[in-house]
């Protein structure tokens, strides 16, 4: 009991800085769990969260009257997977191609040529797309003015996951790439030098000292994204593949049906029962998830 | 380097913090005017003696601030127009001030919701059975309007309110909002041609369906040459479904609803037996099948599905051949000829078909359960509803400025017109006697007429369907057919459409469509019992 008095007086100063960040955290992200009792509640305004009346299981039940929930679950988390996969190897991999490069201008100007993506809203992105690879599109256009008739990107429904995941790569490397480049750039220079001086080559560097170093790195950002892994992009779901049903059987996701499910009659039961599958998948998938890599890696673990 | 950085830094700050102050100084100021005369007029505590509240027994010693929204964005004069409503009317007669606030097309959805469950403060709202009318008088967000409460707090309008408006507006026998005073047609779909187009290559005049279809038929294979698409559509809007059902000679039985039957042109109301839901039934089929015909005689872009560009303004920049809507469509067509593109014409499309009178309940205004004095806010809204000038200044303006009244009583629009246009929000707020516009488009003025000519009154009108019951299966049945009505009605399955239409009755059978159509009836009945119909 005195050394934690002790402790506290003595790191006071560190204490105080962190009472903001705790004071967020608990404001908006553990008063609102208190939330979740709605999803059990038949919510009316006379009563309000705490007195209106308990309803068990009843406002699951939309998720589940068809079966459509395993069909959506499955491809939010393939896609989840996809992104998260592919993500990695494209943002490690120009992360160390703009590490290596030596013109500084140059280098400037790609990294900020992979960044611009980030910041263009995905509404600005599906009308773009639309404009370029639709059959009205400047591609189409091209491709008929040397004979090749009636491309759409819309209409290619059997390759349609890859276009989404290859929109994605484009949009959301610049991001991760900033990333990895700062761990990068953390990465103590003696060892590249003295690499240089025993004469290994870029590759043996990369492949001996940038890449292991980056591996912590990698784990969480792997592991944070794990931790959202059935939470699909509504915005970039909702406005790329819109209402287009050929496009929707295998890129339709979760919060995209709830969305179109509640938003001509909103149910406030019904969303938070959403969010709370939601959430409780992927509790179960981010605990599993650190337990395996605690088991091999006991130091890139999140907790 | 480093030295010039900071400075300029220090200056930026600065300025935001010089910037930061005089706006509060602004706002400060103005909050201690808004006191000052808060506390010189709360000292009156009598309302003036000619009000049409005085000597009624209200107690409105008390000065309130009542809390009105509406849907859509705000006219410009609108802030005036308040300004003058409170001073000359609210505050004189009432010891009121009423705010208007709007929530915007954009994001009402929303923000709709979250204003009755959060903490804003709100007393009067806009609410009808498309804007959440049911699902929030069930949830409790409303106050229930008793015959007492209506006769107490609201004396002039439960005088003056049409009869049957009262038992349109109810659910169950009980009544959550105040419907307008006057009702408009229900949705009616006419279509605006390019006439350029017509004269110059001798196209079919499209004044029917049939010949509609030849006008778009002998547009597409002018593409080549106009570059029009002769219907640029695209899943934001169902231009065809409404003209389809007019062919058809289709009433629905609730709107906001998609249950239909077929009214052989009489008003009576139908047998519960008759009432289909029209998606999965025979007729959808039909109409599918014909969307995927046209689809494949190109008379959209077979992209049209994830398109998000407005199909009005594909008309307007002359991409479109035609546009299909409301009468809005006379505003597209003035557009594309101010545009200097091309002229255009207005066809109805359907000119045997029945025009119905929609239900009063189409527009209403709800006083909400949280509001800190609902007695005053029913007799603000009564006091909107029945005062005819204060009326007229709420949904046109100052008489002189934003319109002109004419001799026959019609109304013509002046220059400040752009700035407040008539009932440009308070649509359930008009009264019956509320001014027709005057001195429109020739054009216009025909189809009007041929409109008129063709109102009948079904007496279905009065009936809403209250999906509580049933909440599951309605929820599951409309994500289904969100999924694909925009599909269907875009004919993106090309030849397929028979199969995937199997698939889509098959889904909705299995989100159990037919025990809310069971409701439904249920529902039908004990309407037609309580009014007598049975």
């Amino acid at each position: 009991m005195n050394r934690l008095k002790i402790n506290i007086k003595k790191n006071r100063t560190l204490l105080l800085m962190l009472v903001p960040s705790i004071i967020f955290v608990v404001i908006f992200n553990y008063v609102p769990m208190a939330g979740i009792v709605v999803a059990f509640k038949n919510y009316n305004y006379y009563d309000g969260f705490l007195k209106s009346p308990w309803v068990g299981f009843d406002n699951f039940h939309y998720l589940f009257v068809t079966g459509k929930i395993w069909e959506l679950t499955r491809n939010t988390l393939l896609y989840n997977m996809a992104f998260i996969f592919f993500g990695i190897i494209f943002e490690v991999g120009f992360a160390i191609i703009l590490s290596e490069i030596t013109g500084k201008v140059f280098k400037k100007v790609t990294q900020g040529l992979i960044f611009l993506p980030y910041f263009i809203s995905w509404v600005v992105v599906s009308t773009i797309m639309l404009n370029i690879f639709g059959e009205n599109g400047v591609l189409n256009s091209i491709l008929g003015a040397v004979g090749i008739k009636g491309f759409s990107i819309y209409q290619q429904v059997s390759q349609w996951p890859l276009v989404m995941l290859l929109v994605r790569l484009w949009k959301q490397t610049g991001y991760g790439t900033v990333v990895y480049l700062a761990a990068i750039a953390g990465i103590s220079q003696e060892m590249t030098e003295a690499s240089k001086i025993d004469g290994a080559s870029v590759w043996q560097r990369i492949r001996y000292i940038t890449i292991p170093s980056l591996k912590p790195t990698i784990f969480i950002m792997t592991l944070l994204a794990i931790g959202n892994i059935f939470r699909g992009d509504f915005g970039m779901f909702y406005q790329l593949v819109g209402s287009n049903q050929l496009l929707l059987q295998s890129s339709d996701v979760i919060d995209t049906y709830v969305y179109r499910s509640l938003i001509t009659t909103p149910n406030i039961g019904m969303s938070t029962a959403a969010g709370l599958y939601q959430s409780v998948l992927c509790f179960i998938t981010i605990c599993t998830a650190n337990y395996i890599v605690k088991r091999f890696e006991p130091d890139y673990t999140l907790f | 380097m480093k030295r010039t950085l900071k400075q300029l830094l220090s200056l930026a700050l600065a300025g935001v913090t010089a910037f930061t102050l005089v706006g509060c100084g602004g706002s400060g100021k103005e909050a201690a005017n808004a006191l000052k005369e808060g506390a010189d007029k709360a000292g009156s505590t009598e309302i003036a003696s000619d009000s049409p509240y005085a000597g009624k027994g209200f107690d409105l010693s008390k000065r309130e601030n009542i809390v009105l929204y509406v849907l859509g964005d705000e006219p410009k004069d609108m802030q005036k127009i308040a300004d003058q409503a409170n001073a000359d009317y609210f505050e004189p007669n009432l010891n009121t001030t009423v705010d208007i606030k709007f929530l915007n097309w954009s994001d009402y959805t929303t923000k709709y919701l979250l204003l009755l469950s959060g903490g804003e403060p709100v007393d009067l709202i806009y609410t009808a059975a498309w804007c959440y009318y049911n699902e929030e008088a069930a949830k409790g967000a409303f106050v229930e309007l008793t015959d007492e409460f209506l006769k107490q707090n609201m004396p002039y309008t439960q005088e003056q309110q049409p009869k049957e408006s009262w038992n349109q507006i109810s659910i169950d026998g009980k009544i959550y909002a105040v419907p307008k005073a006057k009702a408009a047609f229900t949705a009616y779909n006419i279509t605006a041609v390019r006439q350029d187009l017509i004269d110059k290559y001798k196209l079919t005049v499209p004044d029917s369906f049939d010949n509609y279809q030849k006008y778009l038929e002998e547009l597409a294979g002018l593409k080549g040459e106009t570059g029009v698409v002769p219907l640029n559509t695209n899943a934001n809007r169902e231009q065809l479904l409404t003209t389809f059902l007019q062919t058809k000679g289709i009433q629905n039985v609730a709107e906001g609803y998609d249950w239909m039957y077929y009214n052989n042109g009489k008003e009576d109301a139908p047998d519960p037996a008759d009432i289909f839901y029209f998606y999965g039934s025979d007729l959808n089929l039909e109409y599918c099948k014909k969307m995927s015909e046209f689809a494949s005689k190109g008379f959209w872009s077979a992209d049209a599905i994830n398109d998000t560009t407005d199909s009005q303004a594909y008309f307007e920049n002359g991409t479109s051949g035609s546009f299909i809507w409301n009468t809005s469509v006379f505003q597209a067509g003035k557009n594309l000829e101010s545009a200097n593109i091309g002229t255009y014409a207005v066809y109805d499309l359907t000119p045997d078909a029945l025009r119905c009178r929609a239900s009063y309940a189409t527009d209403a205004i709800a006083i909400t359960s949280k509001s800190k004095d609902q007695q005053r806010a029913a007799l603000a809204l009564d006091y909107m509803k029945s005062d005819v000038n204060l009326n007229r200044l709420l949904l046109g303006g100052v008489e002189g400025t934003h319109y002109q009244l004419s001799e026959e009583g019609t109304r013509i629009k002046l220059d400040g017109w752009k700035n407040y246009s008539w009932n440009n929000w308070a649509w359930a707020l008009n009264r019956e006697d509320e001014p027709d516009e005057k001195g429109l488009d020739e054009r216009e003025i025909a189809i009007t007429k041929i409109l008129e000519d063709h109102e009948y009154h079904p007496e279905v009108a009065g009936f809403t369907f209250d999906p509580k019951n049933v909440e599951t299966e309605y929820t599951v049945v409309k994500s289904i057919i969100d999924e694909y009505k925009q599909s269907f009605a875009l004919g993106i399955y090309g030849d397929n459409t028979e199969k995937e239409f199997a698939n889509f009755q098959k889904k909705l059978s299995g989100a159990g469509v037919d025990k809310v159509t069971d409701e439904l009836k249920k529902q039908y009945e004990a309407y037609l019992f309580r009014t007598g119909l049975k």
